[in-house]
């Protein structure tokens, strides 16, 4: 068939003399610059766009725009493929790639088609009635059948391969719609000066005015469109969003947004998000047609009034030459006069109301079109496409006509969502029989055809009102302009008709989920009373275009069946999105490697040309061990920790938290924060501080550095730097806001490097300006601020592993050039880099309780530090410490175990029970927390909690992990395995 | 959501986080166990007016009383924690 | 004594892009200290420091070639540009001099400084920052502690179409990484760092 089958030869607004190539279902056609995918499909004479969801029905173009139930094709191909996108919301470009969905195999030909003649199975809420017997045949069976019919596009399921951009917008109003009413009211308070951003969903702006023959100030409406496109375009103020749907609605002004963006340039995305916050909002969003259910009424050919103007007037292009016009109300006149007056035969006009006597009657009258009223289309009828109507009369009397399309109007709704989002319901209007949205809010106003004022002279009133009203609340002078006056045009009118009786064959409600009207009838008679409850029964309007042209039609049978008015019916709730939005759009730059945000310390880069391996702990990258060639993990870092405490090793500890305090009352809140004592804390000093919660439970452990009498620095884990600084910060600005004690985080200021074994004063001591560190002068827990090279450090001498060890803090910058002389200077030593594996394996080795054992579950008596607690002095944590509970000789304490049969390997989280006894919650005796593999030892060890640890000393219990079905039998042991006097920590 | 920090402004939610009921005063030291119970583990769950502290942790990191209606989220008032009573008067 | 040199945070090469409209590059050199005032001493601070100190959350003085960034109630980030005091010396001269007046920390190496400039430089920074940055908005000298793609960062206008960013160094490649996506579209450039 020609391209240009079913165009006009002149009108619409598309370039003729740019054609671009396209393929559907791999069939060449050609369309032209301006055209959709479906204008030129159209134009092409395709009838067939898709098969429907549950009964592969032919299905046709019904819309024009967003509301397009049908016609859903797919993209592209491969890894951009993109499936379920409406063919009519595709702008045609040269070479585009699109094929049918929901058919095997192929369109005209879909075997799946079968389905229909089970129609009378496959009512509302089937799949709750059927595929239940026998019960084994679901996973082997059922699934895989309804797995594969189900759905309407595939994915790729190959990684997405464009780019997704964000960025946050603000304004005074956010104008949404950018058709007759919207475009007043940017331009009333673009003028007055307020930050104005319009947005529309479209290419090009107008809204209806591109979609009508329409006459504003004694001019086409396109020559106004276009005066005011280019004054609000040179306003600085005004931003215009075109290829742009605002989404949502949210709390506080603030609102969702996708925008389109040409593919051409490599630096742009594919969308952007946007997330703009306004001072006020105007929703001229217009209002969608609706359709009628009658028999055969998703038919192929079977299209909306108003689509048909569109199509018409923006693309030149007819879908049928030969069209019956179906209306309940006036618009569906206008849509047969505009028709006729671009030369198509239309053959009726039915009308299901009375008559009425209008100027586009008499123009039809005169034209010599057949005006039938008081009538209903009982069924449209064709085969593969309509090819005639049967039309009822009043008196029950039918005849057929004969047609090539059905052009149907219901009626209008108007495009209320986004002021339903933040949870007002709409209310119904009998005289215009929709709903109209909520009672306005104040932040955002609902104007023209959105709040259910259809004449274009009243759009433009209103929006220039409206802006007028929200300009003065926001502080801008905003001068009521004189309004443009319009062509005359019919009030609206409508006599309501959602359903036509009897026929037999399916009347469709839903035409994206095959809801028919029976559906929703038999909802009802099954006793789901409620609208919620009917939506999810049968499906209505929970399809991709979430029920646009169904849904008040549906609701509207069911409150019929109901014997119930629509408005006590009402309407189920309205969420965001508007329309389907991408995934990638709302992650934009949040994918891969930047999913969240990576910390690397002072040292990474040097680290990594040591070859260290790195691990993610949190958001951190973390050296995990430096192997040598040949090593893997085990052997490495079984070799880190021997070199430490056979000589000397150095890790990188930058990822403390570390906090610095000053003040007359620090030491004070400090008393406070700690459960151990801080009075004695002498300046040169450092002390363990072991943080509670207020319910008793274990915050963090760190220590406490005195540098003067008043001045601190607390180191945190690294896990917790934020939480304790939170929990700090909390403390002093609320509840004890008198105490003068100031405070910050320094953990960034601070790169830090463990140096740890016999050999590392010697090492450090080549390095380190000031303090010395001999034994007298700088004894175990001594803290100094020295000097490095002439720069300031900070050096504790605070063991983590065991051995003696010193933590040394430069400035970060400084770091690198840190580690790079204590290799030099250790070098005749051994020294050795080490990461945390072997660090964990040396602390276990200790047992010291770091995260695994501080899980928010513990308290200082289960890690066997009650000593440490300070009875006499109030701190946080110390009034619920002795809850029965918590001091219940059977709660599991901190002990060592070890596997018995020596080869075995334990799990962290594994559970302990008693010897060969059943893994029930009444053996329960506690847990495994941390494992390691012991050089100095030779076997592997670990630390856990059990009931009565400390007085099973030597006896056996089982650590079991059910999950990998393991069970080994461990030795209870003390949890300090090396050096237990801690003879070389102080030495 | 939106939330004015009374230092630095209008702020988006992802800048703040959010800790729990503000209504409920810290117990003396000596105030005894039921008290600290009641103080650590029981909330109301009103549906309207709702105190509550937040912290502005991305921004100026002030700690905040935000009184906000749970239902409609929308934003009664906004005070500085240190503003606030924390604990009943009289001694720490 | 050994030698203790220092690195920048960011050691990438410079790139290059046509019809480039805004560039970042590190600022080095520079020292950054926080004072934080006890009650009550906040005159006594301004008085030894011998300048004004901003008091409202969110804006930078800048006097001759410091700037001083009041960041909360009696709390402060002073930024002047000292290649030596880098080492230390700086703020432990400050320390002493504000004894019993305020605590004084070192931040110079705690974050990394990031001056992005050109005419798209706004718009760059309006993808990730949740603040209305409309030039009447956020001109030449506003501040604000905000946060990017989930990063803490203090934004400082230095010009129309300058703007110095502060975050925390830790996070310093990601947040370059982000800056460097975000300005993709203007052809955004990393220049070599500066002073």
């Amino acid at each position: 068939m020609s391209p240009d089958a079913f165009r006009l030869r002149t009108g619409g607004r598309i370039d003729r003399t740019s054609r671009l190539a396209f393929t559907f279902d791999g069939r060449r056609y050609k369309g032209l610059a301006g055209d959709t995918l479906a204008s030129a499909l159209l134009a092409n004479g395709v009838k067939l766009f898709g098969r429907s969801f549950k009964h592969h029905r032919r299905r046709g173009i019904m819309g024009f725009g967003v509301e397009e139930p049908n016609a859903l094709v797919t993209i592209g191909n491969g890894a951009a493929a993109e499936p379920n996108t409406r063919a009519t919301m595709v702008e045609l470009a040269e070479g585009l790639e699109a094929t049918s969905q929901n058919r095997w195999p192929t369109l005209s030909l879909d075997l799946q088609a079968v389905n229909g003649l089970a129609g009378r199975f496959l009512g509302a809420g089937f799949y709750y009635k059927t595929f239940k017997w026998p019960p084994a045949a679901w996973t082997g069976l059922y699934e895989k059948v309804i797995r594969h019919a189900a759905g309407l596009g595939r994915a790729s399921h190959a990684a997405d391969p464009d780019r997704y951009d964000k960025s946050f917008a603000f304004c005074d109003v956010l104008v949404v719609g950018g058709g007759p009413a919207g475009l007043m009211a940017a331009l009333v308070a673009g003028r007055a000066g307020a930050r104005v951003t319009l947005a529309d969903e479209m290419p090009a702006l107008g809204g209806r005015l591109r979609h009508e023959d329409r006459r504003i100030d004694g001019r086409g409406a396109m020559l106004w469109l276009g005066e005011i496109e280019r004054e609000l375009a040179a306003l600085a103020n005004v931003t215009l969003l075109r290829r742009t749907t605002v989404f949502g609605a949210y709390d506080h002004g603030t609102f969702g947004a996708v925008e389109q963006l040409a593919s051409d340039d490599g630096r742009l995305p594919r969308q952007r998000f946007w997330q703009i916050s306004a001072g006020a909002a105007v929703l001229a969003t217009g209002a969608i047609e609706r359709s009628i259910a009658f028999a055969g009424n998703d038919l192929p050919g079977v299209m909306l009034a108003s689509a048909a103007q569109g199509y018409l007037f923006e693309h030149a292009v007819v879908a049928g030459w030969r069209p019956v016009v179906f209306t309940t109300n006036s618009s569906g006149y206008a849509t047969a006069l505009d028709l006729v007056r671009a030369g198509i035969a239309v053959q009726a006009v039915i009308d299901n109301g009375p008559v009425v006597d209008s100027a586009t009657a008499r123009a039809l009258h005169e034209a010599g079109v057949p005006l039938f009223r008081h009538a209903v289309v009982e069924r449209a009828v064709g085969g593969r496409a309509v090819t005639g109507v049967v039309m009822r009369d009043e008196l029950g009397g039918r005849r057929e006509l004969e047609c090539d399309q059905l052009l149907v109007s219901g009626g209008w709704n108007p495009t209320l969502h986004l002021a339903a989002h933040r949870g007002g319901r709409p209310r119904w209007d009998d005289q215009l029989a929709t709903f109209l949205p909520p009672p306005a809010d104040g932040e955002l106003l609902p104007v023209g055809a959105a709040a259910g004022r259809f004449a274009l002279e009243d759009c433009l009133a209103d929006g220039a009102m409206a802006a007028v009203d929200l300009c003065r609340r926001l502080g801008h002078a905003a001068r009521t302009p004189t309004l443009p006056g319009t062509d005359e045009a019919e009030p609206y009118r409508i006599t309501p008709l959602f359903a036509v009786e009897g026929a037999g064959a399916k009347a469709f409600v839903d035409l994206q989920n095959d809801v028919t009207a029976a559906d929703l009838r038999q909802a009802a008679a099954e006793g789901y009373r409620s609208i919620e409850h009917a939506k999810r029964y049968t499906t209505l309007g929970m399809a991709t275009d979430q029920g646009k042209t169904a849904n008040v039609t549906g609701l509207a049978i069911l409150a019929e069946a109901l014997a119930r008015p629509v408005a006590e019916v009402g309407t189920t709730g309205f969420r965001p999105p508007y329309t389907p939005v991408a995934i990638g759009a709302l992650a934009h730059h949040h994918r891969g490697p930047h999913f969240a945000p990576v910390r690397r310390t002072p040292l990474h880069a040097a680290q990594v040309v040591l070859g260290a391996v790195f691990f993610e702990t949190g958001l951190w990258l973390r050296a995990r061990y430096v192997p040598r060639p040949g090593e893997d993990m085990a052997a490495a870092s079984r070799r880190e920790v021997q070199a430490v405490r056979a000589g000397v090793g150095v890790v990188d500890v930058s990822p403390l938290g570390k906090i610095e305090l000053a003040g007359s009352d620090a030491r004070a809140f400090l008393e406070r924060l700690y459960c151990n004592g801080m009075a004695t804390l002498r300046p040169g000093r450092a002390r363990y501080g072991l943080m509670l919660r207020e319910d008793g439970m274990v915050l963090d452990d760190g220590t406490i550095w005195c540098f003067g009498s008043g001045h601190f620095m607390v180191t945190t884990t690294t896990a917790n730097a934020a939480a304790v600084l939170s929990h700090m910060e909390l403390h002093h600005q609320h509840f004890w806001p008198e105490l003068d004690v100031q405070f910050a985080s320094v953990s960034e200021q601070w790169a830090g490097l463990a140096v740890a074994g016999p050999r590392s004063r010697e090492v450090l001591q080549r390095v380190v300006d000031e303090p010395a560190l001999d034994d007298a002068s700088f004894p175990f827990m001594a803290v100094a601020e020295g000097r490095i090279g002439g720069v300031v450090c900070r050096i504790a001498r605070i063991s983590f592993s065991g051995e003696r060890a010193f933590e040394v803090f430069v400035p970060a910058g400084h770091a690198e050039a840190l580690l790079d002389c204590l290799l030099e200077a250790g070098a005749t030593d051994g020294i050795t880099l080490y990461g945390l594996e072997a660090m964990g394996t040396m602390r276990i080795e200790k047992g010291h309780v770091a995260g695994a054992e501080l899980d928010g579950r513990t308290t200082p008596r289960d890690l066997g530090l009650e000593r440490m607690q300070i009875r006499k002095k109030p701190h946080i944590g110390a009034a619920l410490r002795d809850r029965p509970g918590l001091t219940d000789p059977a709660r599991p304490m901190l002990v060592g175990l070890v596997p018995v049969d020596r080869s075995e390997r334990l799990r962290a989280g594994a559970l302990l029970v008693p010897e060969g006894a059943e893994v029930v919650q009444a053996n329960d005796l506690g847990r495994v927390t941390s494992i390691a593999w012991s050089p100095g030892l030779g076997h592997p060890i670990a630390l856990g909690f059990l009931a009565h640890g400390t007085e099973r000393l030597g006896q056996r219990v089982d650590a079991v992990f059910p999950l990998y079905r393991e069970r080994v039998t461990v030795e209870v042991r003390q949890s300090c395995f090396v050096d237990p006097e801690g003879e070389r920590l102080r030495g | 959501m939106r939330i004015t920090c009374p230092h630095c402004g209008s702020r988006g939610l992802t800048e703040f986080s959010q800790q729990g009921d503000a209504s409920p005063l810290r117990p003396d030291d000596g105030a005894g166990e039921a008290a600290w119970v009641d103080f650590v583990h029981f909330r109301d769950n009103p549906r309207g007016e709702h105190r509550e502290l937040w912290q502005h942790v991305l921004g100026c990191r002030t700690w905040l009383v935000v009184t906000r209606d749970t239902a409609t989220h929308a934003i009664l008032r906004v005070e500085p924690a240190a503003d606030v009573r924390g604990r009943p008067r009289g001694r720490t | 004594m050994v030698e203790l040199r220092e690195r920048p945070v960011i050691l990438r090469p410079a790139t290059t892009a046509e019809g480039s409209r805004c560039r970042v590059a590190e600022r080095l050199g520079l020292c950054l200290t926080q004072v934080i005032a006890r009650p009550g001493q906040e005159r006594e601070l301004a008085r030894i420091l011998g300048q004004k100190l901003p008091e409202r959350p969110g804006t930078a003085m800048t006097i001759g070639d410091g700037t001083v960034m009041a960041l909360r109630p009696r709390d402060w980030l002073l930024v002047r540009h000292d290649p030596v005091g880098r080492r230390g010396g700086l703020a432990v001269d400050l320390r002493r001099r504000l004894d019993g007046v305020a605590l004084v920390i070192d931040q110079s190496h705690g974050r990394v400084v990031l001056r992005l400039e050109g005419a798209a430089s706004r718009s760059v920074l309006q993808k990730g920052i949740d603040i209305d940055l409309h030039p009447d908005q956020f001109g030449p000298g506003a501040a604000a502690q905000t946060g990017i793609a989930g990063m803490a960062v203090l934004v400082h206008a230095v010009a129309d179409e300058a703007f110095d960013l502060y975050g925390n160094r830790s996070f310093a490649e990601s947040l370059l990484d982000w800056l460097l996506e975000a300005g993709r579209e203007w052809g955004i450039v990393l220049e070599a760092s500066g002073t």
